[in-house]
Order: structure tokens, then C-alpha cells, then sequence
């Protein structure tokens, strides 16, 4: 039991991490970004690529990685943070100016998602691949729980990226014209906020978040080209669970969603070993995620933490 | 020269024009009205003159500046104000980060200038921290007004600012839009349905299906039968 909360805040926290970018999209470009879940892929084999270049350099201090995959990170949010706003200028932006719906700006997304995908397929192939083929040794904690040190270091990296993020809308003057644009576009234009420049900070911020969400997501499991768009889902389930716009809302959301496929799927798992049932219950972790949304749709439509307009 | 010289501006949504040839002037200092009925293009010709919508024929000049086909970002930085009657506030900052929005284009301590809105709303005061989406709606108005002046804006534009408020609430803010006038000396061009604020104003211009049908002083319009009649419910002019 305890083991599967602690794998679900392992998964929970890349989630969070991807959710809060995937929630300023959202509320601040007002479109649903489908090609996000390519992106979280596309800056894992970025990563990836880097990693091939410098090498692992050792590894650090009980990780199963070195510098070399710390480096080559860096390196991959700058190229990352460069593809987005690319992204935006040639896809996104000469949509917003003809004034195209937040509908069709979701469908052009999708179709960018099949060309990202392509474009992985073309340069890595379908095949799978590792950061480091080396195997880690779970430390024991007490209350029963295992724990191994990469899992401890995803964590840890996604809870300060978060506080970053959250220290950056709050204390910042952009950050702040951010949540204002969120909140209220028409207005924070009004009070002289530069539309392009919270465009492109949305991009820079969420192509970073998503960037180091891929490479921690690496990190755990093997890459493959297709496992952003598996990870849409539980990040689109935490942006709405958690209220389109809020940052505490995605992190919670994520977090939620996180433990929740790790648990209940694992409960029932452990249920049919018991009674000796063959079946893997790790394919249906997609499912709790649409069972949880459509339950906080009918319960509270505006997510945990939406609030209606008195 | 005024402040705002608007001359023949004709506006709309799409292929629906509003406003029609419309022209006024509002000079430094002065408190104007625009009165009128429902769906006669108030708010529209407010949201042509901060850069919202862009009209199809005519000029709009602020301090000699032609500003039609500005982005409101930028006319907001001549020194324009514009408070919208609705969605007026950002819900989910608090008070203090709305007033901060307020000043975002203005670089340094913004002190002095949360010191002067305080002074004019005091109710906003030991409200700085609370989120502004929980504010009743008379705090929520003046919250949108202390927010357009936290600017010090040469002309603010204040649609409707007593649409839905109390009695009560109505007199406080109106007295609050006399000091903004009185005491920081703002140019205030103030949509409005009402007499009594339009009693704050020193001349008015009456919109009527998208055409400015009278252009007059106060006292002249509150003596016109037909604009009392039509407009404020046959109400004398009481002083």
C-alpha cells in the first residue's frame, strides 16, 4: 500500500509538473494543446541525443545517471524553449491574428502533434531506449516503503521547478501579468500588459516544465515515441480536475490523478494475484484517470478549484 | 485642443456598425456623460476610444496623438484609463495585485499611489491581501475604479461604474468619482444612466441608436423634457 503512494507521487509529481505548463497554455492562449503530450516526448529524446554526445560522465551520488544527463538536460530545455516559440510563430500566431476559434486552434494542435510524432519516428526510430542501462536498488524506508534515489531525485526536481514556477508567477512583474492575462485578457491589455510578451513567456515557461517532465518521465521508464500521447491524458484530466488555470490546481490535479492510477490499479492488481487471475492491471491506469474526470465534471464542473462568478 | 477629440468615428462589431458619424471632445479636467438607452453603442464607442475595436471611418485623437488602430496597450500608456461596467477586476489576485496591475506600466515604488487610492477607497484598505473575486460588488466597482487610477490616467473612461449597486452604494461612489475629479484633478468621461451622476458631470452627450442626439451642458439636458422624458423616467430636475 504504502509502496504504491509513494509510486504514485513519483508519477504524480511529472504530472503536476506538465499540468501546470499545459494549464497557462490553456487558460492564457485559451486552446487546448494537443501536441503538448509530443513535446513532453520530443524533449525526452532531445535529452536523449545531448546524453549521446556527452556521455553519462559517471553517475552521481546513488543515481543511476551523471552530469553528462544533468547537462544535457539544460541543453534540451534551451533547444526545447526555441522549438515552442517556433512553434507559436509559424503555426499558432498566423492563427490567433486571422482570429480563428479556441476549437480550431486545438485541431491545428492535433495535427502538430502527428508531425512532432512523425518527426521522432524519422530521427529515433519506434524502437525502445534508456538514459542509463544501469539497474537501481530500492533503499528501504521505514513503514515499508522503497524508495530508489532517482525516484527520491524526480521528486525532489519537480517540487523546486514547481516552487520556481509558483515564486516567478507570484513575485515577478511578467509573472503576474500572467495570471492577470489568465484571469482576465481583455483588462490586463487594458492595464498595458504586452500581449506578445505573455504569449511568448507561456511558451518559454511550459516548453521548459514539459521538456523536464519528459526527461524525468526518461528517467523512470524506457522512451518510446508514443508515450506523450499516453501522458496527454493524465495531464488534460489534472488541468480540468484542478480548475483550467490554476497553478495549485494542476498541482493537486496531477498529484491526485498520480496516486490515484498507482493505487487503484494496484489494488485491484494485487486483488487478482491473490486469487491467482492473470491480468495486467497497468493498461487500465487511462481509465481511472476518465473515470475521475468525468466524476469531478458531474460533481463540480468548474474543477476542484474553479470558482463561479457570483 | 481637448484631451480626446473624436470626430465622425463609425464603429461596429463585424458587418454590424453601432456608432454612426459620431464626434465629441472632452477637455483636460472635465467631467463628461454619456447618457442614453440600452444598446445605444455606449460601451461600444468606450471600447473604440481604448483601442478594443477599431472603426471603420473617422479619428480618435488623445493629447493631439492619433490613437485608432492602437493596440489598448499602448493607448493605455498616453495616460488613458478605462474601467469596463463588467469583469472589471482580476478575481483570483488579490486587491493589492489588482492595484499593482493598475501601475503595471509604471516603473519603480508605487507608495504614493496605493497612499491616494487608499485615501479616496478606504473599504479597499484592510482589504489589500483578500482575493478580489470574494469582494461584495459595491468593494468589487471600487476595486475597477482605484485600478484605473492607480495609472493617474489624464482621462479615464468609467462605464456604468453604478450598474447594480445599492442605493447607498451609488452616493459613495459617485462622491468617490467627484474627488477623482476634485481632488486629483482626472479628466472622467462617465457613461452613465442616472441623474444623479450625471448632476456630476459638466456637460453630457445623449447617444441614441448609435448617433449623438444632444450635445449639451448638464443643466441643459436635465431641463430638456425630452431627455428626462425618454431617458430618466419623466424625473424633474431636482437639485
Amino acid at each position: 500500500m504504502a509502496d504504491l503512494l509513494v509510486s504514485g507521487i513519483i508519477y504524480g509529481s511529472i504530472i503536476a509538473l506538465g499540468a501546470i505548463g499545459l494549464t497557462l497554455i490553456s487558460s492564457i492562449l485559451n486552446f487546448f494543446n494537443f501536441a503538448y503530450g509530443d513535446l513532453f516526448t520530443l524533449g525526452a529524446f532531445v535529452t536523449l541525443l545531448f546524453l549521446g554526445l556527452f556521455g553519462n560522465s559517471g553517475t552521481i551520488a546513488g543515481l543511476s545517471f551523471g552530469w553528462g544527463l544533468v547537462l544535457a538536460t539544460l541543453l534540451s530545455v534551451v533547444i526545447m524553449v526555441v522549438v515552442v516559440l517556433l512553434m507559436d510563430r509559424l503555426f499558432f500566431k498566423p492563427l490567433r491574428d486571422i482570429g480563428v476559434t479556441p476549437l480550431f486552434m486545438s485541431l491545428a494542435s492535433l495535427g502538430l502533434a502527428f508531425i512532432l510524432r512523425a518527426i521522432i519516428n524519422i530521427f529515433w526510430g519506434p524502437e525502445v531506449r534508456y538514459y542509463s542501462p544501469a539497474i537501481q536498488i530500492s533503499r528501504r524506508l521505514p513503514l515499508g516503503i522503497r524508495v530508489k534515489p532517482d525516484e527520491l531525485f524526480v521528486v525532489i526536481c519537480a517540487l523546486v521547478l514547481v516552487a520556481l514556477v509558483y515564486m516567478f508567477l507570484k513575485r515577478t512583474k511578467m509573472g503576474k501579468a500572467m495570471r492577470a492575462f489568465s484571469d482576465n485578457s481583455v483588462l490586463a491589455k487594458a492595464s498595458g500588459v504586452e500581449t506578445n510578451k505573455v504569449i511568448m513567456w507561456t511558451w518559454v515557461i511550459a516548453g521548459a516544465l514539459i521538456t523536464v517532465a519528459g526527461t524525468l518521465y526518461g528517467i523512470q521508464v524506457q522512451l518510446r515515441p508514443i508515450m506523450g500521447w499516453h501522458f496527454l491524458i493524465p495531464l488534460f484530466v489534472a488541468v480540468i480536475m484542478g480548475a483550467v488555470g490554476s497553478f495549485w490546481g494542476a498541482m493537486i490535479g496531477g498529484m491526485v490523478i498520480g496516486i490515484s492510477e498507482e493505487m487503484i490499479t494496484g489494488l485491484i492488481q494485487n486483488t487478482f494475484n491473490s486469487m491467482q487471475i492473470e491480468a495486467d492491471m497497468s493498461v487500465y491506469k487511462p481509465a481511472v484517470a476518465f473515470v475521475l474526470v468525468v466524476a469531478i465534471l458531474l460533481l463540480k464542473p468548474h474543477g476542484i478549484f474553479g470558482k463561479r462568478e457570483p | 485642443m481637448s484631451l480626446l477629440t473624436i470626430k465622425k468615428i463609425t464603429a461596429g462589431y463585424g458587418l454590424q456598425d453601432v456608432l454612426f458619424n459620431v464626434s465629441m471632445e472632452v477637455d483636460h479636467g472635465e467631467v463628461v456623460a454619456i447618457i442614453g438607452p440600452n444598446g445605444a453603442g455606449k460601451t461600444t464607442l468606450l471600447r473604440a476610444i481604448v483601442g478594443m475595436i477599431r472603426p471603420k471611418t473617422g479619428d480618435i485623437t488623445f493629447k493631439d496623438h492619433p490613437i485608432v488602430g492602437m493596440e489598448p496597450e499602448h493607448v493605455v500608456r498616453m495616460g488613458l484609463g478605462w474601467v469596463p461596467q463588467e469583469e472589471n477586476i482580476f478575481p483570483s489576485m488579490t486587491v493589492a495585485e489588482n492595484l499593482e496591475m493598475g501601475a503595471y506600466l509604471v516603473e519603480g515604488d508605487l507608495k504614493d499611489r496605493f497612499a491616494e487610492v487608499s485615501a479616496i477607497f478606504p473599504a479597499l484598505r484592510e482589504r489589500m491581501r483578500q482575493p478580489a473575486g470574494s469582494l461584495s460588488g459595491g468593494q468589487r466597482q471600487m476595486l475597477a475604479v482605484a485600478r484605473g487610477l492607480m495609472l493617474r490616467p489624464d482621462l479615464l473612461l468609467l462605464d456604468e461604474p453604478t450598474a447594480g449597486l445599492a442605493p447607498n452604494l451609488v452616493q459613495i461612489m459617485l462622491g468617490r468619482i467627484k474627488e477623482v475629479s476634485d481632488r486629483l484633478k482626472r479628466a472622467v468621461l462617465l457613461v452613465t444612466q442616472t441623474i444623479d451622476a450625471l448632476k456630476l458631470c459638466q456637460r453630457g452627450y445623449l447617444l441614441s441608436a448609435g448617433e449623438i442626439k444632444y450635445s449639451d451642458s448638464t443643466e441643459n439636458l436635465l431641463g430638456n423634457r425630452e431627455v428626462r422624458d425618454l431617458y430618466f423616467g419623466g424625473s424633474p430636475p431636482s437639485s
